[in-house]
């Protein structure tokens, strides 16, 4: 007995000692097959009626070391594309590695034509890929249906007013409520269909309130898996739409080799049945001597805007709070008069917060050299509008002077403005971690300097000060 | 015609004593042993000389039987009826056993039915002397001294017929595993029907706390059939578990069985996926055998009475899987006493009850878990947890009357479901997830001997599975719904033709329904498909030589979806090489027209679909060939190789476009796929003795072909291993025993990560960065392995025989590799390893009173 006591206890450690083929733990490397390195990278997509696009060309890295996309760039090659009649000459585009330009006078894409890329690099390896682009497609109809499939109304087009349809009332939707049905005028079919929505908003709020999923969850901008055409109609589906405000919905015809790419990547595929770990797999490339993309599509867009469960009709940002950002800090600035505003909303977990500061006299600094512009400020009139425990020390920056600037890094050019990274100044510039940085050129914010930040960050960072060192590193957890 | 009757006798036997032998009122002198040495003398001469030596009474009509034939006889030490019989072989005479007990010699009746007048037949049923359960399967020899003349096997009701069996002194002989062998000595007339009922005693003889004989070795080739495995309750009830003993998980200590993962309780056999294997309970399909999504099976082990897997080629009187079956049958119920067992373990208790009624018997069996307690405190704990519970629980039914001696009415019930809710609640929304998977059965059985030659069965079932997962997120309703309905009928006969042939033939009438539900939020679909299977099949297991059985066997389908015909040859040969070496040849081809659409690790959600006209149905062909050394009733050793030939395989599409409504078959699977499976399984027994168990070994290879997979290449699934090594021992002692399972296999097939690479996603123009896959399942993780061991004590409480385990799954905790994940997204982050169970020791206790 003693014996199978003294075998329990010491079993559990044979097995991190145990030779050859009975260890338990392995090399990292053992975890990746023979290297396939330096494969030619092909990406570029033609859209019908659109001028060509410019070819990315990059080649593949080892795995199971650090991965740098900048230095995957393929620089020196020979590009070409043709079609029936004609050839057209790419150039390298001398600001981006690994990026090639087409001819200044190229025509547009046309639909329904072969065009074949012909790539050679320094070395000699000659890459080539063909598309057949799809026929023009163009959105007939937008019409929201109810749960029984009637229609309720027609949603205005992009074709009939424009940008318009952002605040035509027709196109203000409760979220969830009704289907939208999009209607095709569609000249042959495709391979398949995708739907690509993005949120315009930078800080609008989720669209539903809850204590399970946050805003850090969810993304504003969703892809479809490939959709097929259901009597030559998409059902635009609620999946995706998780933010308030305005979206615009792509809706792609897409050629075979778009279609298989993302039919069989491990990107957009949804395997969620089968055996466990067997869904990661090769994508279909039509990439001859090398793998990627060299697709094509017809594309419209739609546009509307939504606004939370149950909510009166309204128009714009007034229908889920302008500059509202749920959780962490956010800041208007505008440039012309030097003021503005700085928030700190907490509405997660049981602790709550909701205050803000006024800035006045906010005056440009010099920027730093990842920033396209700085803006110095102090921090004034604190309100404290709600304090259910969670302002921490939020509540203790009034008379702050701080420094941040945008950085000239676009983080995430979904959407109708590019966003931008967040820089402030302690003592040295740094990179605001998951900050935020933009400037709309439309709508209610037009030309008003938006920026923010999470709450977890702010209170990591030990200081915010300004080289006029007011206050410094005294304040602790708050501006 | 003067009949002039001789009297062959001496005087002084005048007053011949009789015995009661068989029914039959004999004079005791023909067990007389006896010497003869005669050479070339009249027939008359050798009666009269053994009736001399046997000192009885023989008469014989002189001018009827040829008194002058010449013989030569010299047998010695022999029974006087022996010699007797041995002597009128060739004279076309019988021996008449009048009323009184008078042997006369008399001329053979009509000549075309001398033979059957000749011989004679033993029929009855082989049952457990314990409580009167049928044992199918048992052997049936009988011999002439040690010298077999004919055997035989009892079916699944434990009925049996020897027939052809010439007239004289026989010895019979029933064996089954694990129980005292049956043996006796019969005087068998000509003609004569004999039914023999015979009841086997349990073979566990205690001396002391000495068991001399040890309970059964865990497997047992079913009468060395080549492929077989017959696994005894008893022995799955010792082997360490996972919380409970587990069919599904024993039998996946045999070699070419394998498991997935530690998750899952699906069967590998021989290279085929779960649905490639028939599970049937009480002849029932069950679609879902697992419960707690897969981490246990639905048998409850208490109710179990037999279990059969077929590893491959298996006989024609089943159908409907690419690769294997596996029968089970639940315990008709204590025809003696009323008992009860159960069990106690840390997931669950169960209780199973048995007892007579009027002619037959009982039987409830019931499993429950309780892990709600847990849950409940969990939920109590988290004030957005609304609700959180999750239970399954199985129920086994029977009951068996007993008809009339040829008669049995049995009713078979099995109901079991799995149960998971999860509510989040927040003050404005609710979320809520269920899931509930069973399923339900009901088998009537009406079982008639015709004759002693001819048993017939007549089966009613009724079959049910569910699958429900529904999904409720922020108002919007998600849920997917499978129902699978089938009803059977069936009537089989066993005809026990001759000493060389017994002819098995049925026909399977099955009315499916498969029913598929879908919503999402407002749009629901449904789809529903009924079609017929109507299945023939007959099958002759012939005795070709004394020394070869084989086992010929055609199967013909006719499935109404798409309008498919087919028929499948089943052969199976089994020849005694030398003693106790035997060869084993089989062969056949199977269709299958029901695919399981599985998830591993989440069998909850299993949904079964038919293939419809767009889809050629599954077709293999499997050959086995194997050779067993058997040198004592302790040690056994068998070698088989196998090869199995795979086409018209399908696999659930996962890259169709998704809101397309998939109607056909086509539509729902990648189709087309080709593949084999090929191997060499070693098993080598120690089945007697304080130290039991088996060591099983398989070398094997398996490779799969899809137009649509990795470029048409041929790739080995997950589940191929080449090496997969399992040794099991138990050792008793006293009171106590102790088993360990040892198990290693090479590491699962999986498809690793060649490069790196940035494309941008085309719809939404971002750049991603990725990893670019090998081909498919080139790499393999590390190997698995794993040691389970188990102790048990025996003890009586209050009248009760109970036994205390203490069990340790994993007790070296190896963190098994599962799969691997990469994180492309991340240009720093090593790829990550899930990982299959760590050490998890538990105990319990089981009773029985």
């Amino acid at each position: 007995m003693h014996i199978f006591l003294l075998l329990l206890v010491l079993l559990p450690h044979l097995s991190c000692s145990a030779p050859g083929p009975l260890a338990a733990d392995r090399a990292p490397g053992d975890l990746f097959g023979p290297s396939e390195d330096n494969l030619i990278v092909v990406d570029a997509i033609l859209i019908v009626d659109e001028p060509l696009p410019p070819v990315l060309l990059r080649h593949t890295a080892a795995p199971g070391v650090p991965y740098m996309a900048a230095s995957t760039a393929l620089a020196g090659a020979s590009v070409t594309i043709h079609t029936d009649d004609a050839v057209f000459e790419y150039r390298s585009d001398p600001e981006a590695s690994g990026r090639y330009l087409p001819p200044r006078a190229a025509a547009l894409v046309e639909p329904g034509r072969t065009y074949e890329l012909r790539v050679e690099t320094s070395d000699g390896a000659a890459v080539r890929a063909m598309t057949q682009t799809p026929e023009r497609m163009t959105i007939g109809e937008l019409v929201l249906l109810d749960r029984e499939g009637n229609e309720l109304r027609h949603l205005k087009l992009f074709s009939e007013i424009g940008n318009q349809v952002y605040e035509a009332a027709e196109n203000q939707l409760e979220w969830t409520k009704g289907v939208l049905q999009a209607r095709f005028r569609h000249d042959g079919a495709a391979a398949s269909y995708q739907i690509a929505v993005s949120n315009l908003e930078h800080f609008s709020p989720l669209l539903f309130d809850n204590d399970w999923i946050d805003e850090d969850d969810v993304e504003r901008g969703e892809t479809s898996p490939p959709l097929g055409l259901e009597d030559g109609a998409l059902y635009l589906p609620w999946d995706g739409i998780f933010f308030a405000g305005r979206y615009k919905v792509k809706l792609y015809a897409v050629d075979e080799n778009w279609f298989d790419l993302v039919r069989t990547d491990n990107v957009n595929a949804d395997r969620s049945s089968g055996e466990a770990g067997q869904a990661f797999q090769r994508p279909l490339f039509h990439v001859e001597n090398g793998i990627g993309l060299f697709g094509s599509a017809a594309v419209d867009s739609v546009g509307f805007s939504v606004r939370p469960k149950g909510t009166p009709e309204c128009t714009g940002c007034e229908c889920w709070g302008c500059g509202r950002r749920p959780t962490g800090w956010s800041g208007t600035l505008d440039p012309d008069t030097g003021s503005g505003s700085v928030r700190y909303l907490k509405e997660k977990g049981g602790d709550k917060c909701d205050l803000s500061y006024e800035i006045t006299g906010a005056v440009p600094a010099a920027a730093c050299d990842e920033c396209s512009f700085v803006w110095e400020f102090t921090l004034t009139d604190l309100t404290i509008v709600s304090d259910g425990g969670g302002c921490g020390g939020a509540d203790e920056a009034e008379g702050q002077t701080v420094r941040f600037g945008q950085s000239k890094e676009v983080i995430s050019p979904e959407g109708g403005t590019p966003e931008h990274g967040l820089y402030y100044y302690d003592l040295r510039w740094t990179r605001v971690e998951e900050g935020w940085s933009l400037m709309p050129s439309y709508g209610d914010y037009e030309d008003i300097w938006l920026f923010g930040f999470n709450d977890t960050l702010w209170h990591s960072v030990p200081a915010i000060a300004s080289d006029r060192g007011v206050r410094g590193r005294e304040v602790r957890g708050s501006i | 015609m003067v009949a002039v009757l001789a009297a062959l006798c001496d005087s002084s036997h005048a007053q011949p004593s009789f015995i009661e032998f068989n029914g039959l009122k004999v004079p005791q002198s023909v067990l007389t042993v006896v010497s003869i040495d005669l050479e070339n003398v009249p027939f008359e001469t050798a009666l009269a000389e053994i009736s001399r030596k046997g000192s009885f009474f023989l008469s014989y009509n002189r001018s009827r039987i040829p008194v002058d034939m010449k013989m030569t006889v010299r047998m010695d030490d022999v029974h006087a009826l022996e010699a007797l019989i041995f002597v009128m072989e060739k004279t076309g005479t019988e021996l008449l056993v009048t009323s009184d007990g008078q042997l006369a010699v008399v001329p053979s009746r009509a000549p075309g039915k001398q033979q059957s007048q000749r011989n004679s037949t033993i029929s009855g049923f082989v049952r457990d002397r314990s409580d009167g359960e049928s044992l199918p399967s048992a052997s049936v020899v009988v011999a002439l001294d040690d010298q077999p003349l004919m055997g035989t096997m009892t079916n699944s009701e434990g009925y049996y017929a020897a027939r052809g069996i010439p007239a004289g002194i026989r010895v019979i002989t029933v064996s089954y595993i694990g129980y005292a062998s049956y043996r006796d000595t019969l005087l068998l007339a000509a003609g004569q029907e004999l039914r023999l009922d015979v009841e086997l005693a349990r073979e566990s003889v205690h001396m002391g706390e000495v068991v001399v004989t040890a309970a059964n070795p865990a497997a047992d080739e079913l009468r060395h059939q080549p492929s077989v495995v017959s696994m005894k309750v008893k022995s799955l009830q010792q082997m360490p578990a996972m919380g409970e003993p587990d069919l599904l998980r024993s039998l996946q200590l045999l070699p070419g069985v394998q498991s997935s993962s530690d998750y899952s309780s699906g069967l590998y056999v021989r290279g085929g996926g779960p649905d490639q294997t028939g599970i049937l309970l009480d002849q029932i399909r069950l679609y879902n055998p697992s419960h707690a999504f897969g981490l246990f099976s639905t048998f409850n082990p208490d109710a179990i009475k037999d279990v059969t897997l077929y590893k491959g080629a298996y006989p024609a009187q089943y159908g409907g899987n690419l690769g294997a079956v596996l029968d089970v049958q639940n315990r008709d119920g204590n025809r003696r006493e009323a008992s009860t067992s159960g069990g106690v373990s840390l997931i669950s208790s169960r209780l199973m009850t048995e007892g007579p009624l009027g002619n037959g018997s009982w039987m409830v069996a019931a499993r429950r878990t309780y892990i709600d307690p847990v849950l409940r405190v969990i939920r109590g704990a988290d004030e957005t947890l609304d609700g959180l519970g999750f239970w399954f629980y199985d129920v086994n039914a029977k009951v068996n009357t007993q008809l009339s001696v040829n008669d049995n009415l049995m009713i078979s019930a099995y109901g079991g479901n799995d149960h998971l809710d999860i509510v989040l609640v927040d003050s404005t929304n609710t979320f809520s997830f269920g899931n509930r998977w069973g399923n339900r059965a009901l088998t009537g059985r009406w079982t008639h001997v015709f004759s002693p030659a001819l048993f017939g069965r007549m089966i009613a079932l009724y079959s049910k599975y569910h699958s429900d997962i529904t999904l409720d997120f922020f108002g919007t309703t998600i849920a997917l719904r499978n129902r699978v309905r089938d009803v059977t009928l069936k009537g089989d006969l066993d005809y026990f033709a001759s000493a060389d042939h017994t002819v098995r033939t049925g026909v399977d009438l099955t009315f499916y329904r498969f029913d598929y539900g879908w919503q999402f939020d407002q749009w629901e679909g449904n789809q529903v498909v009924e079609p017929y299977l109507l299945s023939t099949y007959v099958q002759d297991s012939w005795q070709v030589t004394p020394l070869t059985e084989a086992r010929l066997g055609l199967r013909g389908t006719y499935y109404e979806e798409g309008g498919r015909l087919f028929v499948n040859p089943r052969l199976s040969i089994n020849r005694v090489l030398h003693e106790s070496w035997r060869l084993k040849l089989a062969g056949g081809s199977y269709r299958q027209y029901l695919q399981l659409v599985s998830t591993e690790g989440f069998s909850g959600g299993d949904v079964w679909v038919s293939v419809d006209e767009t889809v050629e149905p599954g077709r293999s062909w499997q050959a086995v060939t194997g050779v067993e050394w058997e040198p004592s009733g302790t040690y056994r050793v068998s070698v088989e190789s196998y090869y199995t030939d795979l086409a018209n395989l399908v696999v659930i599409d996962q890259e169709a476009e998704e809101n397309v409504e998939q109607e056909t078959s086509e539509d729902i699977f990648k189709t087309g796929g080709e593949g084999y499976a090929a191997g060499l399984e070693l098993f080598a027994e120690k089945r007697r003795g304080r130290l039991s168990g088996w060591l099983g070994y398989t070398l094997g290879w398996t490779r799969r072909t899809f137009p649509e997979i990795d470029g048409g290449g041929s790739f080995p699934p997950k589940y191929d291993r080449r090496h997969d090594l399992s040794l099991t021992a138990t050792y008793r002692l006293a009171r106590w025993s102790w088993t360990a399972n040892l198990v290693y296999g090479t590491g699962q097939a999986f498809t690793p990560a060649s490069a790196r690479y940035t494309l941008r996603d085309p719809a939404s123009d971002l750049p991603v960065d990725r990893y670019l896959a090998a081909r498919r399942n080139t790499a393999r993780l590390l190997p698995y392995h794993r040691l389970d061991v188990a102790m048990r004590r025996r003890l009586r409480l209050f009248d009760a025989e109970c036994e205390f385990y203490l069990q340790i799954f994993n007790a070296y905790n190896r963190r098994n590799e599962w799969f691997i994940q990469y994180h492309p997204d991340d240009s720093d982050k090593k790829p990550a390893v899930a990982e299959m169970l760590p050490i998890i020791p538990t105990f319990g206790f089981d009773f029985r009173f």
